[in-house]
């Protein structure tokens, strides 16, 4: 299945992002619960859905932060509590999402991931999810 | 029900229940009489705290945690995820706060309550191999998704109509 035809005409993938590059996504502190069946902290399947304004779920490429001799700590600065999840390109692409680079004027490294969240695809990206910024 | 329940102020910012054990009230129906739901209610609305003591019960700690981490969702302000997420809607958290007292059994442990983008929550409970997840949208939008990762068996439905398959879940997940 593709992604919808409102993600692929208006958040086209970008296939600067290489499937391997890994995407971030702040998990603000009470959406990290602890799981015990996975036996650890993570985030909640509520943490990868899209904006309320209908807009795609934000997320940042840390190529592009790494590339810009950037630290990743800077999507992070006012967010205190909070933990930084990691997702690769290639696992948000395998559910049906585009990747769509989206540049802001304050943080080049802005993007957003269009595709319906349903109910698995949230449980996938929080089973694939790593933490790049543990929360504290 | 074989509970009074006596503010000990003109307020009832604070109160007192009474059970006559006889009578077989649970810690359940307390929590979701209506003078303990009003008691939370005014909480809300007016930010002034509630404090109840029970007599002649065995609160399930785990249920009064749940009220309490449920209702401390009402701090969240617009953009709380950094995302631009909207508050969490008042009629949920009063929902839900009647409702989980009538949700819980016995030995039912405290699960995640997780605020959610569009100003609703989920419950959540990663126990015993099964992962359970509730999403309250509104009153009126409640469902669920269940997996036991062992036998890989699942269901997912709206509560109305499944509450006995929701009860058998919860019944799984209670130690």
């Amino acid at each position: 299945m593709a992604p919808p035809l409102r993600c692929q005409q208006e958040f086209p993938d970008d296939p600067d992002i290489q499937d391997g590059d890994q995407m971030l996504r702040r998990v603000p502190p009470k959406q990290i619960i602890f799981d015990q069946n996975m036996g650890r902290l993570r985030p909640s399947s509520a943490t990868f859905e899209d904006d309320e304004d209908d807009s795609p779920m934000s997320m940042y490429r840390r190529t592009v932060i790494d590339a810009t001799g950037g630290n990743i700590e800077r999507v992070m600065v006012g967010h205190a509590g909070y933990g930084l999840a990691g997702l690769c390109a290639g696992e948000l692409r395998s559910r049906n999402q585009t990747v769509h680079s989206n540049p802001l004027e304050d943080e080049p490294a802005h993007a957003e991931v269009c595709g319906r969240k349903t109910d698995s695809n949230r449980k996938f990206f929080y089973q694939r999810s790593v933490w790049v910024i543990a929360p504290p | 029900m074989s509970t009074a329940i006596l503010p000990t102020d003109e307020t009832l910012s604070e109160g007192e229940v009474y059970s006559i054990p006889a009578r077989g009230a649970t810690t359940s129906d307390v929590l979701s009489c209506e003078g303990i739901v009003s008691a939370i209610s005014t909480w809300y609305d007016y930010v002034r705290p509630v404090r109840v003591r029970l007599h002649g019960f065995s609160p399930n700690a785990a249920m009064i945690e749940t009220i309490e981490k449920l209702y401390s969702l009402t701090e969240l302000q617009a953009g709380w995820n950094s995302y631009g997420a909207r508050p969490i809607r008042s009629d949920v958290i009063r929902h839900v706060g009647r409702w989980v007292p009538r949700l819980f059994q016995a030995t039912t442990p405290e699960p995640a309550v997780v605020p959610r983008v569009n100003g609703g929550l989920q419950l959540e409970w990663h126990h015993k191999g099964i992962d359970l997840e509730i999403y309250v949208e509104s009153p009126e939008s409640i469902r669920f998704q269940v997996e036991d990762l062992t036998s890989a068996e699942t269901a997912e439905a709206p509560l109305i109509g499944n509450e006995e398959l929701l009860r058998a879940w919860i019944a799984r997940i209670s130690d």
